[in-house]
């Protein structure tokens, strides 16, 4: 039968799998009834506050075994990873910087790639995380900063608030990312206030897209690839 | 761990400040289950900025006139404090001229300072031999350095308590005009005027005849000036600026804004006015404020790719700040109906790129400061008059006035009025004799014959005792040919707007003519 889950802010996927007690966040990502769902969000891990989402039965699943013999079976779980890359302001990688990424009950020292990426498994719990980047290998860009990190709570690319997230990560400073589904005169308020008009114009500038302050769908496209997601 | 920010530090021409220190939000990630990544990019905020006023300049030149070794100061204490902070110098012009010609202006102003502070005497050697328009260095400006660099330096002293802050208004109150101008005119005074210093040695002269001569020489004077004016700890090396000195052109490191940031922007009633010749001179003071330069200070590790960096170099033109503008800058640059100030619209900044490094910048963000102009009893204006203002509430101010007689006041004027002692430039190694003493009103707001009463009394039309019709009668016949005014003892509205013209146009020249 399955029951309709209404997504909260801070939610993915995999999260309410676990929650649900499904060892694979493709069962329910899969089901039929969330096709629409698979269209507009296409990312599992970027839902948005109010989006309803099927979460079927858990069906007992059989498998045929000989009695008289001992048999293992493992829970095959999707692993959840965090990425992050990190660059400079001038785009290029912060390669061989010392981290320590803090999420959930882990906490481990590792080191960016060349391409300035931090690519760790984490919990499907995890909701909040933080890096400490120490700086990278020449003296002078050794400085401590701490890089507090909110898990899930990334929204889709066509809402302000997913706009505003992304563009502040890419260094736009767009303003405050909003702590509340908007109305759409709140929304439209923020897409005319001179801070986030500001923030796209440059965006725009910088990948060559025409300058109109308008976070239309092709801005919106370069955002989720220059972002990563 | 950051220090905490200090108070904004305020000179008789600029200003230094950190900007405020803003917690960073978290940072908004999507955990990944496909191959979805996160790209935290470093943004480009200044951690502190530091400006000086035209004042430090000669007029419509990129020459550096000798006091801005009080501003230097500021800086050199302000990079002590912020090591390793990368610099970059952005240089503004008034909108007065076209596009390309203030480029080329505030791109030599640029030049001048970033020169100044890196000791790079080839630089100013390029200003030097090649003019253009009126930023003509000439002899004058040997001269100027040969006589800098001949007098004894004064004694190494800490800032003191009154170079400190001035809090800063959350309101811009009404203050009515951005200037204020300051005169005597009792008769006694004249048995007690002091003759000015004499004029300057020989020697200099010799120098400065020999500097123009000789390019050797010149180079070895330029640096002599440069450092007397800098300090032995304001020298820095070009690694020390954002673009590393890496490109030759400075791309990175030093860059003239043209007239594209200007912090205030005329009514277009004013602006019309100004366009007739006879307004010029009130024109080119009230624009005073937008003709600045600033270097900004940013976080330890910011890097650049000079070649991506936004900004042309200083030597060229405007065509790659356009793409820069704001798509309504043509609106932003537009004269409206009322007179428009960054830190009251903010949105008098065509360059969307520089408007997002100085929006949160103290330097940028400070009210339009007053000006008082000190003159002596023959109306004529005191160039560098060593001055003493007090103000109830606020430090002390004892301090030499700039070489046009001009200081600015910054802040809350307290109750709008205060007390003003002032002087000549005392003949080197003597003290300051500070003859004049008068009450200073600052504060504008209100009835317009309550302000134009309070401005009869800057200008000096203050004999105790004596009714305002007499005083008002006495400013008519002063002038009368001038502005075409009836002496009747009367404010009528064309005396209240003379009073207007003469006290915020601030003249080098009080009256036309002297009786």
């Amino acid at each position: 039968m399955g029951t309709y889950h209404t997504v909260v802010q801070g939610e993915y996927l995999a999260k309410i799998a676990r929650a649900r007690g499904f060892s694979s966040w493709k069962t329910i990502w899969d089901a039929g009834e969330n096709g629409e769902l698979r269209r507009t969000r296409e990312s599992p891990n970027i839902l948005f506050p109010g989006d309803q989402l099927f979460i079927p039965d858990r069906a007992p699943r059989e498998e045929l075994r000989p009695t008289d013999q001992r048999h293992r079976f493992a829970v095959r779980t999707e692993t959840l990873r965090l990425r992050i890359v990190l660059k400079g302001w001038n785009h290029r990688p912060l390669a061989g910087h010392d981290c320590t990424l803090l999420v959930e009950d882990l906490t481990r020292d590792v080191r960016t790639q060349p391409d300035g990426k931090l690519d760790e498994q984490i919990s499907p719990r995890a909701t909040a995380g933080l890096v400490i980047d120490r700086g990278g290998p020449r003296p002078r860009a050794r400085v401590e900063r701490h890089i507090l990190l909110r898990i899930g709570n990334l929204d889709p690319v066509d809402k302000v608030s997913g706009q505003i997230a992304r563009l502040n990560n890419l260094g736009y400073d767009a303003g405050e990312v909003p702590d509340h589904p908007l109305s759409a005169a709140e929304a439209q308020e923020i897409r005319r206030s001179p801070q986030f008009l500001s923030a796209v114009e440059e965006f725009q500038c910088d990948t060559h897209l025409k300058v109109d302050g308008a976070c239309g769908p092709q801005t919106q496209a370069q955002l989720k690839t220059s972002h990563g997601c | 761990m950051p220090d905490p920010p200090l108070e904004p530090t305020v000179t008789v021409a600029g200003l230094g400040a950190d900007h405020p220190v803003v917690t960073t939000p978290p940072t908004f990630v999507a955990p990944a289950t496909g191959a979805e990544f996160n790209t935290l990019r470093d943004p480009l905020l200044p951690r502190a900025c530091w400006m000086v006023e035209d004042a430090r300049f000669e007029f419509d030149s990129s020459f550096v006139l000798p006091e801005i070794a009080t501003e230097i100061r500021i800086l050199v204490a302000l990079r002590r404090r912020l090591r390793e902070h990368p610099l970059s110098v952005f240089a503004h012009a008034d909108p007065v001229g076209n596009d390309d010609y203030n480029k080329t202006l505030s791109g030599r102003r640029a030049i001048a300072i970033y020169a100044l502070l890196t000791r790079r005497v080839d630089l100013w050697d390029e200003l030097f031999e090649q003019p253009f328009g009126n930023d003509r260095w000439g002899s004058e400006a040997l001269v100027t350095m040969a006589e800098t660099v001949a007098t004894p330096p004064e004694p190494e002293r800490p800032l003191t308590d009154d170079e400190k802050a001035i809090a800063f208004f959350d309101e811009a109150e009404d203050r009515g005009p951005g200037c204020l101008i300051f005169a005597v005119r009792r008769a006694d005074e004249a048995a007690n005027e002091a003759a000015p210093p004499a004029a300057a040695a020989a020697a200099p002269a010799d120098r400065a005849a020999a500097a123009r001569q000789n390019p050797t020489a010149r180079r070895l004077l330029f640096r002599e000036y440069m450092d007397r004016l800098c300090g032995p700890d304001g020298k820095f090396e070009k690694e020390e600026f954002l673009g590393e000195g890496v490109d030759r052109g400075g791309k990175g490191d030093f860059q003239g804004c043209s007239e594209f940031n200007p912090i205030l922007l005329f009514s277009r009633a004013d602006a019309q006015r100004f366009q007739q010749k006879e307004f010029h001179e009130e024109r080119n003071e009230q624009n005073t404020p937008n003709r600045r330069v600033l270097v900004y200070l940013f976080p330890v590790g910011s890097r650049i790719d000079v070649q991506a960096w936004p900004c042309p170099r200083a030597r060229e033109g405007p065509a790659a700040c356009r793409k820069r503008f704001w798509s309504d800058a043509d609106v932003r640059r537009s004269n409206k109906a009322e007179q428009r100030e960054y830190s009251k619209t903010r949105d008098t900044f065509a360059c969307r790129f520089y408007d997002r490094l100085a929006h949160a910048s103290p330097c940028e963000t400070a009210p339009i400061p007053q000006r008082v102009r000190l003159y002596d009893t023959r109306s004529n204006f005191i160039p560098h008059a060593p001055f003493r203002l007090t103000v109830p509430g606020q430090p002390v101010r004892e301090e030499r006035a700039s070489a046009k007689g001009i200081f600015t006041v910054r802040g809350k004027p307290g109750a709008g009025e205060g007390l003003i002692e002032w002087g000549f430039p005392p003949a080197p190694g003597e003290g300051a004799v500070l003859l004049f003493q008068e009450k200073i009103f600052l504060n504008f707001g209100g009835e317009p014959t309550d302000t134009a009463l309070r401005k009869l009394q800057n200008l000096g039309y203050n004999e105790t005792g004596a009714p305002a019709k007499s005083r008002i009668t006495a400013f008519q016949s002063d002038y009368r040919a001038q502005f075409g005014l009836e002496v009747t003892g009367v404010l009528d509205p064309r005396t209240i707007d003379a009073i207007d013209r003469v006290h915020d146009g601030m003249p080098d020249r009080l009256r036309e003519d002297t009786t």
